[in-house]
């Protein structure tokens, strides 16, 4: 069993060397403070603000790793409430809630470490129908398949990871059957006439 | 190039993994390849169902813990989840007579009552006394505390001791960092938590009209507060008739509390 890291800088390696289970161990650390934060400050009901911490947990990890945030310049705490407060913000805005803008776009406590972040990111979570279709596609592969498009595009694994973690006999085959499984993907999204 | 060879290209370049040459040079392709640009676009579309049946998977595993967390009762900080269950407590059967004699005793308890308030001088109490029953210390909101090091940083000290409600300790730290607005802020909280209106006064005043600090509105309702433990009333009640009068204000229910009780 890996050890636990305890500091934000190690959780912050741990993560950006793919363990993206830690994700929970972040979320349980920060949540409550979150809550507390965006139900006072930020008018926020309590579902919307776990809502709005899961999505700023998902947008950081991504962050991490696409290579976007290559290294912590303040706290994972301030990243996390940076981003989260934006996701609420957004909410309200929707709700037409008492803040309709975020009035602190551009100052604050210092530099908004949000700011160092892709926040197009966060559009993604919106749902639409196409969205719906699209996310339907990957479960029509096998659990193999599945694993390994989601291991090399999502979490940015490289191969000869990937064929340890999936146990595939070598690196080369483990890249032609990720080539594979991406040919499949494609066929079930444009259906070649 | 075969197929395998373009496709590592556009993962590369999807990836956000190829240096610049390699991106401007298969961009520059894409315009007069049409097989190249078509493979480029089915790719993209490929990922975007892997990103979106991830984030859908990862969502849902954050859902659950949230779940998970709420029924055993990690819920919120200041909301625990499991309350305490209501007893149900049987009453015992009592003479009527009896029950009449405590509702004469009851009433004249409280026209007794009623006579001394009215003739009470009208009016608050004590004003400090009245601050700091409306004093409630702000959160650390500001810096995050990584525990574990040998060394520990004077701002960290500063909120370590503020979080421990150390509040002494904690001016003491505040008043020796920059002063910064974040460090005036917390340090005017580690003041009038210890009821050093006057001290508390003069770090708010500052900040009050901060147009570029996130907690000014805050800061000029922790003024009033402190103008109000150092007895001066009216300028504590006309700041607060300002925040309450408000709208979307952070402490306008704080301030309307405190107008009704001075």
């Amino acid at each position: 069993m890996q050890e636990k890291p305890t500091t934000d800088q190690s959780l912050f390696a741990a993560i950006k060397a793919g363990r993206h289970e830690l994700l929970d161990e972040l979320y349980t650390q920060h949540r409550a403070a979150f809550l507390t934060y965006a139900q006072r400050q930020l008018y926020a009901t309590e579902d919307d603000a776990a809502d709005c911490f899961q999505d700023a947990v998902i947008a950081f990890y991504k962050n991490i790793v696409s290579g976007r945030l290559t290294e912590l310049t303040c706290g994972i705490r301030t990243y996390l409430f940076a981003i989260g407060k934006r996701l609420v913000y957004r909410k309200n805005e929707r709700r037409h809630r008492e803040r309709p803008v975020d009035p602190d776009a551009g100052i604050g406590l210092g530099n908004d470490p949000a700011d160092e972040l892709d926040l197009s990111l966060l559009n993604r979570f919106e749902d639409d129908h196409r969205k719906v279709l699209l996310a339907a596609a990957l479960g029509k592969l096998g659990e193999t398949c599945q694993q390994i498009l989601t291991l090399f595009y999502y979490h940015h694994y490289p191969i000869e990871s990937i064929q340890e973690t999936l146990k595939l006999s070598s690196p080369g085959a483990t890249r032609i059957k990720k080539m594979r499984c991406l040919d499949k993907l494609k066929l079930i999204l444009t259906p070649q006439s | 190039m075969n197929k395998e060879t373009q496709q590592e290209r556009i993962d590369r370049y999807l990836l956000g993994r190829a240096e610049r040459e390699e991106r401007l040079e298969l961009e520059e392709e894409v315009t007069r390849n049409a097989a190249l640009s078509e493979q480029l676009a089915e790719t993209e579309l490929a990922l975007a169902a892997i990103e979106l049946a991830e984030d859908r998977a990862l969502k849902a595993r954050l859902q659950g813990l949230e779940a998970k967390l709420v029924a055993t009762g990690t819920a919120t900080a200041d909301t625990p989840a499991t309350a305490p269950a209501p007893k149900v407590v049987r009453m015992k059967p009592r003479a009527k007579s009896r029950r009449n004699l405590f509702a004469i005793a009851a009433t004249l308890l409280l026209l007794l009552a009623v006579g001394w308030w009215a003739l009470q001088p009208k009016g608050m109490g004590d004003p400090g006394q009245l601050a700091m029953a409306s004093f409630e210390p702000y959160d650390n909101i500001a810096y995050q505390i990584e525990r574990g090091g040998t060394e520990v940083e004077p701002a960290a000290a500063a909120f370590i001791a503020y979080e421990e409600k150390d509040y002494a300790t904690a001016a003491t730290a505040f008043a020796a960092l920059p002063a910064t607005a974040v460090n005036k802020f917390y340090l005017g909280q580690s003041e009038l938590a210890q009821g050093n209106f006057a001290a508390a006064a003069a770090q708010f005043r500052d900040l009050h009209n901060a147009d570029e600090f996130n907690l000014a509105q805050e800061s000029a309702y922790f003024l009033a507060l402190a103008h109000l433990g150092e007895g001066k009333i009216e300028a504590a009640r006309k700041a607060l008739e300002v925040i309450a009068g408000e709208d979307g204000h952070p402490m306008q229910d704080k301030a309307q509390t405190l107008l009704t009780k001075l």
